[in-house]
């Protein structure tokens, strides 16, 4: 927890922060929380070989972080039901706000900067209504909370901005949880996944939803690509042994569509993916599913390669191709022509990589 | 239950022996399989009928039942099990996809490669247990179309063998030897090998208390029979035990038969499955037949727990960081 020294340190840090960027933080090209094999968990800044610039403490668990996009801070989620998100100054390790969000809601585990990096949004979980929720936080201001918006959906999970100032897109994964039983899925019954667009004045504008007869199918990650094509994955909440399409894509006339893959196919992913990111031109998609213990990568939406790793999990965009870390400490710098760099670490990688 | 597990290693020192040794139980199981596969191929060429296929047919579906267990390693480039054997199949993909390629008389079947592109639905050993058991389909005669798509399914089924058996012999072989050194592609060391191996165990432990045990025995109020696997030929029992026999020899052979709990169990739950009688759970409405099921399942996960916790301990692996973490 931070001390009221490090905490004002911080908020003096933060004020001065315009003036610094990434490349004072050591350059790290990536964000990744893992586990030590002491039992410890950090937040790691990567460079692009895969080696850490700086490894920073947390109090936990973290399951996805949040990079401004100029200043060298970082905000890292505890995972879900999480009471708290840490922002973290990069350069030393030492934490400049802990966001707490209002009595009656808790963070879903996910966070977006917007407009230039002057807003934090977070994913959250209204606890007794059920409603998802996006907290809107003033990284000017010492991350004061500002408001927040509905996230047009029930369990607002992954949240990407779009290109251009175009707003933000928001994965509902459509469960509903409560944390007084932990994660336990309150609505399979009825459950809703969908995508919803956000417009950059924070009002909703659309929603996208897969086929009724894929209402178990939970939409929990996205990435989006330069031009605006959205890739996302689910999670099958139905019987494992279904063969279900797991990976879609919203493209550019902001149509939904599944990519289609053989019944061998669907059931390599074993009803879950993951993480997903699609490369900056829209042409490759990556895709994890740690339970299956493989990646599918896609080009042109055709499964063109596959990655048989034990606990494959982590995956972002590296330019025109991907980065794909796994539970067991490896980092895989992957090229499309299969020729696969691959760096070993004694750390377990934990679920999200995100780039900077 | 979780159906699927996935393990990384800690600190766990590894006796090279033990995984050698069972390096050795799995070639032999995919060994094999590819030389039933060739008699079964042998017996179709000869006559495709129905009646004279039946006792190939079982051989072979044995020692895939047995190879099954394993599901890392050439497997997995295959294309997974499904390709064998696709089930549970609650859509009915199988009869659908069979119904179609007979009515469009898919010339498919007449070549190998075409066929290779041919939906896990209407191949492997649930497809031709549908065409020589079913009674819908079983009277065909010689040279007709059901007679060259039951060739064709037992070609592709020994193409298949063929490829994992000679995987394990040759390429994967010299990757296992290179995980030694760890010096491995797909398994940096011996220890995710044994993990790899761990993995298999409880998921076919899970496999069938979920699927072989749990489908049939439905609700409480509302039994499945026709959702027992491979009930058409009598093997819905007969599966089990090939499998808890050979999750049992793998397991001994990895702690080289110290882990007497794990031992104990599996040896428990295989004499129960034997004293069974009905082979194809078809009358699991009755009370009698319905509880000697609910023993064997709740025998089996007795024995996954066993297993999960002696095994991992004596490997030295625990459950896997991203994969039960779930979101």
């Amino acid at each position: 927890m931070a001390s009221r020294r490090n905490f004002l340190t911080g908020i003096i840090a933060s004020s001065s922060f315009p003036r610094l960027s990434w490349a004072d933080a050591g350059n790290p090209k990536f964000l990744a929380a893992s586990k030590l094999p002491n039992g410890k968990y950090v937040l790691c800044g990567i460079n692009a070989s895969g080696e850490d610039v700086f490894k920073i403490p947390l109090p936990g668990r973290g399951h996805a972080a949040s990079a401004h996009p100029t200043s060298p801070e970082a905000v890292a989620f505890a995972r879900r039901p999480g009471r708290f998100a840490l922002v973290i100054n990069c350069m030393n390790g030492s934490i400049i706000k802990k966001l707490t969000p209002p009595n009656n809601i808790h963070f879903y585990g996910h966070g977006c900067y917007v407009d230039e990096g002057r807003i934090l949004i977070t994913s959250e979980n209204r606890i007794d209504t059920g409603e998802g929720l996006l907290g809107l936080w003033d990284s000017q201001s010492g991350y004061k909370r500002i408001g927040e918006v509905s996230s047009g959906g029930i369990g607002p999970h992954e949240i990407k901005q779009l290109p251009n100032g175009k707003g933000i897109m928001v994965a509902n994964g459509g469960i509903r949880t409560h944390p007084d039983h932990g994660r336990k899925k309150l609505n399979l019954d009825t459950m809703r996944s969908n995508i919803s667009h956000i417009t950059s004045n924070f009002s909703l504008d659309n929603i996208f939803e897969l086929p009724k007869d894929l209402y178990q199918n939970s939409i929990r990650h996205l990435d989006i690509s330069d031009s605006g094509e959205v890739a996302f994955g689910t999670q099958w909440q139905g019987d494992p042994s279904d063969p279900v399409p797991l990976v879609g894509l919203i493209d550019l006339n902001r149509k939904i569509g599944l990519i289609k893959l053989s019944l061998a196919q669907q059931l390599e992913l074993k009803g879950y993916v993951g993480s997903i990111a699609i490369s900056r031109n829209s042409q490759a998609i990556s895709v994890t599913s740690p339970r299956g213990g493989v990646a599918h990568i896609y080009e042109d939406q055709v499964l063109t390669q596959k990655i048989w790793r034990p606990d494959i999990c982590g995956t972002v965009s590296n330019s025109n191709s991907f980065v794909l870390t796994c539970g067991s400490g490896l980092f895989i710098n992957l090229q499309l022509n299969g020729q696969n760099i691959k760096i070993k670490s004694n750390k377990s990688w934990d679920n999200h990589i995100i780039a900077l | 239950m979780r159906i699927l597990i996935i393990l990384f290693l800690l600190n766990g020192t590894l006796a090279t022996a033990n995984i050698d040794n069972t390096n050795e139980f799995t070639k032999a199981l995919y060994s094999n399989l590819f030389t039933t596969s060739k008699l079964l191929q042998s017996k179709a060429q000869k006559d495709c009928r129905a009646s004279a296929l039946k006792h190939e047919f079982n051989v072979n579906f044995d020692a895939w039942i047995a190879a099954s267990v394993i599901q890392f390693g050439p497997i997995q480039k295959l294309g997974g099990s499904a390709i064998f054997s696709f089930w549970p199949d609650k859509k009915g993909f199988t009869s659908k996809k069979i119904k179609q390629l007979i009515k469009t008389q898919d010339i498919s079947i007449y070549d190998s490669k075409k066929f290779k592109e041919v939906s896990v639905a209407g191949k492997g050993f649930m497809a031709l247990e549908r065409l020589i058991y079913d009674d819908n389909h079983n009277s065909y005669k010689k040279n007709s179309y059901k007679c060259y798509l039951v060739k064709a399914i037992i070609n592709d089924i020994t193409i298949n063998a063929q490829e994992l058996n000679n995987d394990w012999q040759g390429t994967f072989d010299k990757e296992l030897s290179a995980a030694k050194v760890n010096a491995g592609k797909q398994f940096l060391n011996q220890s995710e090998v044994a993990a790899a191996y761990l993995t298999s165990v409880l998921s076919g432990l899970e496999f069938i208390v979920r699927y072989r045990i749990g489908r049939p025995l439905g609700k409480f109020d509302k039994t499945r029979p026709k959702r027992a696997e491979a009930w058409r030929s009598s093997r819905s029992l007969r599966n089990i035990q090939i499998s808890l026999r050979t999750l049992s020899e793998i397991s001994i052979k990895l702690s080289d038969e110290s882990l007497w709990d794990t031992k104990e169990k599996f040896a428990a739950a295989i004499r129960f499955s034997e004293t069974l009688t009905n082979e194809n759970f078809q009358n699991i409405d009755e009370i009698s037949l319905r509880f000697q099921l609910q023993t064997l399942s709740t025998l089996v996960s007795v024995t996954h727990k066993a297993t999960s916790i002696e095994l991992s301990q004596y490997l030295g692996v625990v459950s896997g960081f991203n994969a039960l973490d779930g979101d």
